[in-house]
């Protein structure tokens, strides 16, 4: 087992908590439910004493009631068990349910704190890890931690009590057949303790070879066009082919490791032979009676199950804390400083300086190098460099998603290091450069979650962002459904829905990423126009591609390999700056002339 | 779900009987499970019957010479058990498994070559379920129907058989026992099964939306939204929450059918108590009946839930054949004939087309593209540029009119074998999962190493293939290096020509990038054009000013054809479609 021990906890490197340590931090989340979980364990308390009885009063039957002839002890004797037996079942459902109420409730507090997490990391730290990975830390490991704790107790330490119950009992009868349940114990625990990584190595091996198969398929069916258009399909369905024959023979792998776990049977049985070797000639023997012969079979049977459970939670527990692990690592990773939001001074002209900023990524490569800029009140300004300029490190530095090495940024005069970075981002209304819109209707994805926003609102923002009309003209208006499962927005479209989110609650600075791609020339029409109204009566800092947005601007910052290579309005600077004349002309995004 | 071959739902009968075609080439294994599903249950009745002779003979008379033989009888019976549970189980698996890959390899074929059009209609998910999820749950059908019911049914009657031995109005019990404990667990299957769907689109869910949380933390952060998104989490954490409760609360109901089963123990003792204490029957025996009345339940359960797995599959069944059943492109045609090398010539002839049950797209279109020249379509969008490729390729077929290459109607040759003769660049070329390399051959085993690496020259690729960590050997996609949009596009187009094709279709190749990309790309294509019929379809006219002739279309129809210069001068659209792209001031034209 200790191999797969080891896969399933891959992680345990030197450094890395240790098991104690993880589980104490998981009791943490499953303290605010702690009556409903002292409830479980009481009930599970209750099962194992409970079923300790069950031989016992198979004895009564036996010796007492029927051996001894006593007819009166039969039907106490029997309605006894049948109320055990229903009380055990009550205790076992309601600890299970127990268990699984405290378990979901810590796991969505968990996923809870990893959003929150999420989202306070700073940006940088969230771009060098893949979504994918920490899209599981919501899914597959919330889910793989939520069991522990009915692992660790009712599959754990019940169990082991339980165990050691039963050795007691049986003690108490004779120590030699107390010796012979002990002696047990290791042909109980073989078989689990030798297949349980492997059955669950097989299944895992399964689920693999399914979820490679889908991708593949996923992959064929999103590139069917190109597969037909290359005539490949022969080579698809050879690649499909190969994939399948990893799933069949990852079938029959799992069907071969459960059929051995079934061996366990021989096991079983082979214990029971062995009792009734050592003990029927005792009982012949007039030492034990009949009754207790079977009372102690059962009691020995009765090792077999908790033995089982134990092996199993001992897998599964590790499975959890490995879960755990890379659930604490991520969460454990530094946040960015929040701010005293009330210190934060409000922002009322949106009038935005850079002084003499230098920032770098990395120690040895400088980004931005003493940039120096001045947004004065109500103007645009736009930054124009060739890609790798450090344009984009401009917005990362005003939305605080990094900090300046030296030199400073002001907002109204007051320096951004001093607000919160949530409460500045507040003020700013952004476009990125893909923007992102999220599951839901258009008008949901304007509003964004701003409750003091009306609907009166949304709409004039979308108006200004030149959006409403198409968006009126889609089947259901503002409450069309967008994103994966809704309509798919052209990119102009898109973009123009992110400009009206970004101005909905009229924000005094709009920061703006132009997109560099070409749109068609009704949509690049249409884009401009937005921009234009957008930026009216409020501070404008775009980032142009656009030869039409650099014309309007009212001042524009040249950057080149970090430094502010010149600042100016369009013409002054088309007739003096080489760099920016080269930009103009091959580099923005034009019109194409049609006349050579 | 897929649309049904006809109006109504084909019955359970049509459909068993088709699953049942994939079986039969591989009926030994199913038999050979059948019969060592048999041998196991034969083995269980052993247990109780030595259980009874050491209670009664060994321990009651004291004959110790039987403890032996009896002990050995367990500990046989036990290894026997093992054994066939293991074989029937393997060769109920080989042979399900054996079928499914049959109709899994079908599926490949179908899929692949069903017509574009389908793809649009249909998610991808849909499509891949049937592979996943739906192959799985037909697999219940051959292990379920055709296996454990047919051993079950025999199980039962030898356990009838022995109990009527022991005590014949105890067959009469178990008539009625019987039904009702197999049914009580049957009567969660449907309860449970909804509620693991509930939990899996509960699941699915949340991670829609982490994955949507996670990606768009920037702005998220940038307005400043944390309270919303933590709000939208809630509300799916409260579904997964109610749904995991209920599956866990159903999964664990089956606890108090154990009871059932005890209390079916306790009443026979009940019942039978007169008659121990009268001495009129032996307490081993009752014992052994208890044991006997209580294997029954695992028979009984097993018909039930084959029931359940059947109606599952069956559903499965009826989705997977449906999808098997819509029309794919014809293989070869009748008439199809080998198509020799083309040089290049291609011609619409009076052309109208539309997409299925929609009005035409296009109407009387005729153009000819002459031999390695290079044509081009403009148009604004909506004209009908693309529905142009979708003939050329034959993604669609013409309601009226003929496409001519070389003289021949294409329609005379395989999709495939015309396709293979064609080179395309897609506004948005899918790259798959590989290497680089690979994707350039695109598994065309007959492109060399060296073949590759002057496409990707000519594609103004190799220069940063060569720069990447395994230069031609990196690994894209998915699980490896993403390539910006310009790179996978110029990799696209080495693709395109790795194959030396005669004619190369760009539609919209480069209307995705940014400037400096599109410059890059637009120099692969002018080298990719030597000697090769071009048709090229853009919206950037400055992309098409040199063609040797443009098509313009407007509404479906061919408005003018000529060059640049002349168009411009007479025709009206393409002017206005010239002007509009147009700078308001000359200073920073080309």
């Amino acid at each position: 087992m200790s191999a797969q021990v080891k896969a399933a906890t891959h992680g345990t490197i030197a450094g890395v908590p240790g098991a104690w340590t993880t589980f104490r931090r998981l009791l943490g989340y499953a303290r605010p439910y702690r009556v409903t979980g002292g409830l479980a364990t009481v009930a599970a308390v209750g099962v194992s004493v409970l079923v300790l009885a069950r031989p016992w009063l198979m004895k009564l039957l036996v010796d007492d009631a029927f051996g001894a002839g006593n007819a009166e002890l039969l039907a106490p004797v029997l309605i006894g068990m049948a109320s055990l037996e229903t009380a055990v079942a009550t205790l076992s459902y309601a600890a299970e349910y127990g268990y699984a109420r405290v378990g979901e409730r810590a796991m969505n507090d968990l996923r809870a704190g990893i959003l929150h997490h999420t989202h306070r990391l700073p940006l940088t730290s969230l771009r060098q890890r893949r979504t994918g990975d920490i899209v599981a830390h919501f899914t597959s490991d919330a889910t793989a931690i939520g069991g522990v704790y009915r692992h660790v107790f009712a599959e754990g330490a019940l169990p082991g009590l339980r165990v050691m119950a039963v050795v007691a009992i049986i003690l108490a009868v004779d120590w030699r057949f107390g010796l012979l349940a002990v002696s047990l114990i290791p042909f109980y625990a073989l078989l689990p303790v030798l297949l349980q990584g492997r059955v669950q190595g097989a299944s895992h091996g399964v689920q693999e070879a399914m979820a490679s198969l889908s991708a593949l398929l996923t992959e064929f069916v999103g590139g069917a066009r190109d597969l037909k258009a290359f005539n490949r399909e022969n080579w698809a369905a050879g690649r499909l082919w190969a994939e399948a024959r990893q799933l069949w023979r990852g079938r029959l792998r799992l069907v071969v490791v459960q059929g051995v776990a079934a061996i366990q049977m021989v096991v079983y049985w082979g214990a029971s032979a062995a009792i009734w070797v050592v003990l029927a000639p005792q009982a012949v023997d007039g030492q034990i009676t009949v009754g207790l012969l079977i009372a102690l079979i059962f009691y020995l049977m009765m090792l077999a199950e908790p033995v089982r459970l134990i092996v199993n939670s001992y897998v599964e527990i590790q499975t959890a804390l490995g879960a755990a692990r890379r659930v604490f690592a991520f969460l454990d990773t530094p946040e960015e400083p929040s701010g005293d939001v009330a210190a934060s001074p409000p922002i009322r002209d949106g009038e935005v300086r850079f002084e003499r900023v230098d920032f770098s990524y990395t120690d040895d490569q400088p980004v931005l190098r003493e940039v120096s800029f001045h947004a004065t009140r109500g103007t645009t300004l736009a930054v124009v460099g060739p890609s790798g300029a450090g344009k984009t490190t401009l917005i990362n530095l005003l939305l605080r998603f990094v900090d300046p090495a030296s030199g400073r940024i002001t907002v109204d005069g007051h320096d951004t290091g001093a607000f919160d970075p949530a409460a500045l981002r507040g003020s700013f209304g952004v476009v990125f450069q893909d923007p992102m819109l999220f599951e839901g209707t258009i008008a949901e994805n304007i509003h964004f979650g701003r409750e003091e926003l009306t609907e009166a609102q949304v709409e004039r923002a979308a108006v200004i962002a030149n959006a409403h009309d198409f968006i009126t003209a889609t089947e259901h208006g503002y409450v069309t459904r967008i994103g994966e499962r809704g309509l798919r927005l052209s990119g102009g479209q898109a973009q123009r829905v992110a400009i009206a989110r970004a101005i909905a609650d009229d924000p005094r600075i709009l920061v703006l990423d132009e997109a560099t791609s070409a749109l068609d020339a009704e949509s690049e029409r249409l884009a401009q126009e937005a921009l234009a109204r957008a930026s009216q009566g409020r501070t404008t800092i775009v980032i142009a591609h656009r030869l039409a947005t650099v014309r309007r601007a009212d001042l524009i910052v040249v950057l080149d390999e970090g430094r502010v290579l010149d600042t100016g309005r369009h013409e002054e600077l088309y007739a003096r700056c080489d760099l920016y004349r080269r930009l103009c002309d091959l580099q923005f995004v034009q019109p194409d002339s049609a006349s050579d | 779900m897929s649309d049904a071959p006809s109006s109504q739902s084909p019955n359970a009968v049509w459909l068993l009987r088709r699953l049942a075609a994939y079986l039969r080439p591989h009926w030994r294994w199913q038999v050979a499970a059948i019969v060592a599903t048999v041998v196991f249950s034969a083995a269980i009745l052993v247990f109780p019957w030595m259980t009874k002779i050491l209670i009664d003979d060994v321990v009651g008379v004291g004959n110790l010479d039987l403890l032996g033989p009896a002990v050995a009888g367990i500990v046989a019976s036990a290894m026997v058990m093992a054994a066939f549970n293991l074989a029937a189980s393997y060769l109920f698996t080989t042979a399900g498994e054996q079928a499914i890959n049959d109709l899994r390899t079908q599926l490949m074929g179908h899929t692949l070559r069903l017509p574009l059009a389908y793809f649009r209609r249909h998610r991808t998910g849909e499509v891949v379920a049937h592979f996943t999820t739906d192959s799985v749950a037909v697999t219940g059908v051959y292990r379920a129907a055709l296996g454990a019911a047919v051993a079950a049914v025999i199980e039962l009657t030898v356990m009838l058989l022995v109990i009527a031995v022991i005590d014949w109005r105890f067959v009469l019990v178990s008539l009625v026992i019987v039904p009702i404990q197999a049914t009580l667990p049957a009567l969660l299957g449907r309860p449970q099964r909804r509620a693991g769907e509930r939990e899996q689109s509960a699941l699915a869910a949340l991670g829609g939306l982490a994955t949507e949380m996670v990606a768009g933390a920037r702005e998220i952060k940038a307005f400043n939204r944390q309270g919303w998104a933590a709000r939208r989490l809630a509300v799916d954490l409260r579904r997964l929450f109610s749904a995991r409760l209920r599956v866990a609360a159903l999964q664990h109901a089956r606890l108090f059918f154990d009871v059932v089963h005890e209390l079916i123990w306790v009443a026979i003792f009940a019942v039978l108590a007169g008659a121990i204490l009268g001495g009129e029957i032996e307490f081993g025996v009752v014992f052994a009946l208890a044991m006997y009345m209580s294997y029954f339940v695992r028979p009984a359960y097993v018909l039930m839930s084959a029931y359940g797995e059947t109606q599952h599959a069956l559903g499965a069944a009826r989705r997977l054949f449906a999808f098997l059943d819509t029309p794919a492109e014809p293989v070869r045609p009748e008439a199809a004939r080998h198509l020799p090398a083309i040089r290049g010539e291609i011609a619409f002839e009076s052309v109208s087309a539309a997409y299925e049950s929609g009005a035409p797209v296009i109407h009387d279109v005729s153009f000819t593209a002459a031999a390695g020249r290079t044509t081009a379509l403009v148009g604004p969008s909506g004209s009908g540029k693309t529905t142009i490729v979708n003939l050329l390729l034959r993604f669609l077929q013409p309601s009226s009119g003929r496409i001519v290459v070389d003289g021949r109607d294409i329609a005379a040759a395989t999709a495939g074998e015309f396709r293979r003769q064609m080179g395309v660049v897609f506004q948005d070329p899918v790259l798959f999962a590989g290497t680089v390399a690979d994707n350039i051959t695109f598994g065309r085993d007959h492109i060399s190493e060296a073949r590759v690496v002057e496409a990707a020259t000519i594609a103004n690729a190799h220069d940063f293939i060569t720069a990447m960590p395994q230069g031609y050997e990196t690994q894209i996609g998915e699980r490896g290096l993403r390539l910006s949009g310009g790179q996978a596009q110029r990799v696209a187009i080495a693709r395109a020509i790795a194959a030396d094709p005669r004619v190369l279709i760009l539609d919209e190749a480069t209307a995705a990038l940014d400037a400096e990309a599109e410059r890059l790309v637009r120099a692969a294509l002018d080298r990719a054009a030597e000697d090769r019929t071009m048709l090229v379809i853009a919206h950037r006219l400055a992309t098409v000013r040199g063609a040797d002739r443009i098509v313009v279309l407007d509404a479906g129809r061919v408005v003018d054809t000529g060059r640049h210069k002349e168009l411009y001068g007479r025709c009206d659209l393409y002017r206005e479609l010239c002007d509009l792209q147009m700078t308001p001031t000359g200073e920073t034209g080309l």
